[in-house]
Formats: C-alpha cells, structure tokens, sequence
C-alpha cells in the first residue's frame, strides 16, 4: 500500500442552510478541498460522495453522487455513492484512501453532503429513525437519544460522574465552537444553562445533543508520489479502519466495537493511544465523549471522570478533543460530518486553525466517526489517524 | 390470525396474548440471538440454528424515560433493556412509569397494526411484574 497524504480540505458553515440545495453546498465544499490542494482537478480519478438522507429529504434517492457533482463539472470518473448513516461521511473517507493506496488512482475526492432542514421537523425525524432497523428496532420504537441516553447513564452509575461533569464537556465544545467561523453555534454556555435546557431523556438535556444541520465538507487525497509539490508539514493518512456493529456487542468479555476500530488503525499506524496530540470526536451527544476517551484507549476504564475535571481535552489541555467545537457546537450534517473532522484535523496539524489553534503543534490527530444502530450496536465506525 | 411485528421475535399460539419471546441458539457454539436469526453470527452457518424459546420474563437492567418519542409512539416514551433468563439481553419499550434497576418485568402484548390482507400485528413491550401501590 502506498502513501497517501491530503492534499486539500474543505467545507461550508454548518447551520439552518435553507436557501441552499445539496448542489450548492456540495459545490462550495468540492471547490474549497480543490483549491486548497493547488491540484488540477481533472487530475482526480474517482469520486467517492456520501450523502445519507438525501432520498427521504430531497427525493434525490438515487445517483445522488452524479447530481451533486454535476454543477462542480465533474463528469466521467468513476463516482461511487457512499451512505453509512452519520459514518458515510467517514466511509467515503476510507474507501477513497484505498483507491490511492492501492495504487489504482493517484488523485481522489471524497465529498460528504446533507441537508436536514426540509421545513417539516416530522419528515426529518423520520429519516433520522431509519437509521436502525425498520423492521427490527425500528417497530418497537426505539429512540436514538434513549440509547445514548442509557450508555450515559450506566457509564455514571459505574464510575460515579455527576451531571457537572457531563455539563462541562458540553461547555467544552460550545466553547470551541465560539472560535469556529464554520460552527453552526457559536455561542459560549455556562454549566448552568446546559443544565437547566429541556431534558430530552435523562441525564441528557437539549443543550448536550448534536443539533440538526445542513452542510457539506470535503478532501482531495493524493498518492505519496504526487504530493512532492505540497506545502509543509505534509498530512499523510497513517491509519483508515472501517469497522461495523457486533450483535454481542453488550456481552460480557466482549471488545467495544470502538475499541476493535481503534486498535486496527493504531496497528495500522504503528502507534499507541499515547501518541495521539488530538481528537475529532462523535459527540452525538457530548457526554458520551467520556466513553469515547476510554473504548479508544485514550484513558483508562473509569478514567473519564477525572479527564473531565482536569481538563485533559479542553483546548489547552493535554489531548484537546473536538477543538471544532464538536457535533454539538459546529453541527452535523450526517454524511458531511466525518470529512468536517477530518478538516479539522488538518487544519490543526498544519497550525492553521487560527483562534482555535492548538498551540503545542499537535503532530498525530485521531478521528472518530459512527453511525447509525443495529442489533444494539452502533452500525459502523471508522476510525482514521493522520499525521505530519 | 396474527404474526409478530417483528419477524422472528414471538412463538405464535393460537391466542397471541400467550405468545412468548423467541430467538435462535447455534447448535455449534451455544450463541443466543434475538430476534430468531437464521444464520450464526459467529460461525457463519446455520446448519446448527433452533428455534428457542426465551420466555415472558426479563430484570431491567437498564432503562430511561424520553421526552421525544418515534411519529405512532407517544409521550413519555420509556425504553429499557432487558435481561432475559440464559443471559440474553435485548431492547424493549417499557409499559408504566415507575422503574427501578433489577426490578423483574414481564412480557406485555399488544396489536399495533395490520398487516395488508387483514391479520393483526402484535408487538410487545416489557411492564412491572408487580404493580406497585
């Protein structure tokens, strides 16, 4: 397999993005990787574009790929249509890291697009739930916020957290998201506003949810031997896993899905949990990163608590997490989402992050990106980690 | 006439309020899944798959009360898991408003729909064994 480094990233803003179709933002988040990766674009040999909902959403349920790409005037290529639920963004990612490293095409686009605002909460909720089984979870109604809800809640029964810590992280990323010019919140929140904000299934307040969110974000991916002309430090990919759901997932003895994710990539990478600077995380709901850290092997089991009030992922911490802001604060636009971190990540190894920066030049990032629900298990995870 | 819901979740007895959860046990490893799966997870066969009954009674072992509820479901929209005698553990939806952790719970049946041609569609969901005073 060979090198593969990124060449150039980008995205949209995040947010309410009504007057915008999926043509629009995919247009603007194809063109921003294109432009920032200096590369002539007919020089890319595939496309991999994920978008999740775009079906139910739009009525685009088919060749959603070709549509969106069509007014970006890419034609021809091989374009693959990539959905994976909140991981498609992530799964687009993976897949057109192997076309490079296989040695089948030196230069790739991996685009991520979604729109969620249709005017009609009821038809966006309605494709959110069909990210579980519809004939299994699905018919017993089911909740994605009960499930993490209920992981949250057995990780604080476990380990003694209060509901102050799992405030904090959410403050955490909201204030990352105030430095973010593409967060779709940028407004700071103190412990007690997150508290206080409806509760949509206990412990879990509104505030602590990822909202829903339009947007798009993409990168342009080059094989090692046409990267000589890229700026430094030079991001390579030196780990992409894909994994999917475990039925026995909850049995005793049995690895987390997350952490089998993780450790293929650290293998892959040839580096420990201790050598990760930084973290794109998927805070579906942002408490849920103390489960993160642990299943990833960040910290230890029951170590969260005192990442938490140590500060140990703040922006100026020792391993700051979803300096973006987060799904919480930056927003998730399902399909874009897994190409918004690996922007992110990007933009922190290069130090270009401008107030969000990361000041210690981080030099290895880790992203972490799941979705959807089956048989009681996340359905798919990917875990990427890129270094300079 | 009446079918489960869920394919493969409930025996079928004549009177579907005497049906009883169903799953899959591989003959070749002893894994249990449920709904009723016809090839094992693990050893990728199903020459070794029967059917096995898991019963109508389950401890809660975990469970939580949502304010936002699927479009057909309503308000306050309490969901659970469910540990099932042999060890399996699975998701319901719970009936009741009062739960406590280890509290024993049974299987509650109930038609929720109809299936084109007329039979009736039964789900389930798990309540308090004792109802409390």
């Amino acid at each position: 397999m060979r090198d593969v480094f990124i060449a150039g990233v980008g995205m949209t803003t995040f947010g309410k993005l009504v007057d915008k179709s999926l043509k629009d933002l995919g247009r603007e988040a194809a063109w921003d990787a294109i432009e920032d990766s200096g590369i002539d674009p007919r020089r890319i040999g595939v496309a991999y574009v994920a978008n999740t909902y775009g079906g139910l959403i739009t009525g685009q349920e088919s060749v959603r790929g070709q549509t969106i790409l069509r007014e970006c005037g890419i034609s021809c290529i091989p374009i693959i249509n990539v959905e994976n639920a909140c991981a498609s963004g992530s799964t687009a990612f993976n897949q057109a890291w192997l076309a490079v490293a296989s040695g089948q095409h030196d230069v790739a686009l991996a685009l991520g697009v979604e729109k969620l605002y249709c005017g009609d909460l009821s038809k966006t909720l309605a494709a959110l739930a069909t990210s579980a089984d519809v004939m299994v979870e699905g018919q017993m109604g089911i909740v994605f916020a009960g499930i993490y809800a209920m992981r949250v809640r057995e990780h604080m029964r476990k380990y003694g957290i209060a509901r102050q810590q799992l405030a904090k992280i959410t403050v955490k990323n909201h204030f990352n998201g105030s430095l973010n010019p593409k967060a779709q919140y940028r407004k700071p929140l103190s412990a007690e506003e997150v508290l206080s904000s409806r509760v949509i299934a206990d412990p879990i307040t509104l505030l602590m949810t990822a909202p829903v969110s339009d947007g798009a974000a993409a990168t342009v991916l080059v094989a090692g031997s046409a990267a000589e002309f890229l700026s430094k430090p030079k991001v390579r990919v030196m780990a992409s896993s894909l994994v999917s759901y475990n039925p026995m997932a909850g049995a005793d003895g049995e690895k987390p899905t997350l952490t089998r994710a993780a450790e293929a990539a650290y293998g892959a990478a040839s580096v420990g949990p201790e050598d990760i600077d930084i973290a794109e995380l998927h805070d579906v709901v942002a408490p849920i990163e103390m489960l993160l850290w642990e299943q990833l092997l960040l910290c230890g089991p029951g170590e969260s608590g005192k990442w938490v009030d140590e500060g140990v992922t703040e922006l100026a911490g020792l391993l700051p997490t979803n300096t973006s802001g987060g799904l919480c604060s930056k927003g998730h636009p399902a399909a874009a989402t897994g190409l918004a971190q690996v922007a992110e990540i990007t933009w922190q190894l290069r130090g270009t992050a401008g107030a969000r920066q990361v000041q210690d030049q981080p030099r290895i990032g880790l992203i972490e990106n799941g979705g959807g629900n089956v048989a009681n298990d996340t359905a798919a995870v990917a875990v990427h980690i890129l270094g300079t | 006439m009446w079918q489960p819901l869920i394919r493969g979740s409930l025996t079928q007895p004549p009177d579907y309020r005497n049906a009883e959860l169903l799953g899959s046990r591989c003959g070749q490893c002893d894994a249990v899944f449920f709904p009723f799966q016809p090839i094992c997870f693990r050893c990728l066969t199903g020459e070794k798959i029967e059917r096995i009954v898991l019963g109508k009674k389950g401890t809660l072992i975990d469970y939580v009360i949502s304010t936002v509820a699927p479009p057909g479901f309503s308000v306050p929209h309490a969901q659970g898991v469910l540990e099932l005698a042999g060890g399996v553990k699975i998701l319901s939806l719970l009936e009741g408003a009062d739960f406590e952790l280890g509290m024993e719970m049974v299987l509650f049946l109930e038609i929720r729909g109809e299936a084109p041609g007329g039979t009736a569609l039964v789900g389930f969901r798990f309540r308090p064994a004792e109802v409390r005073v």
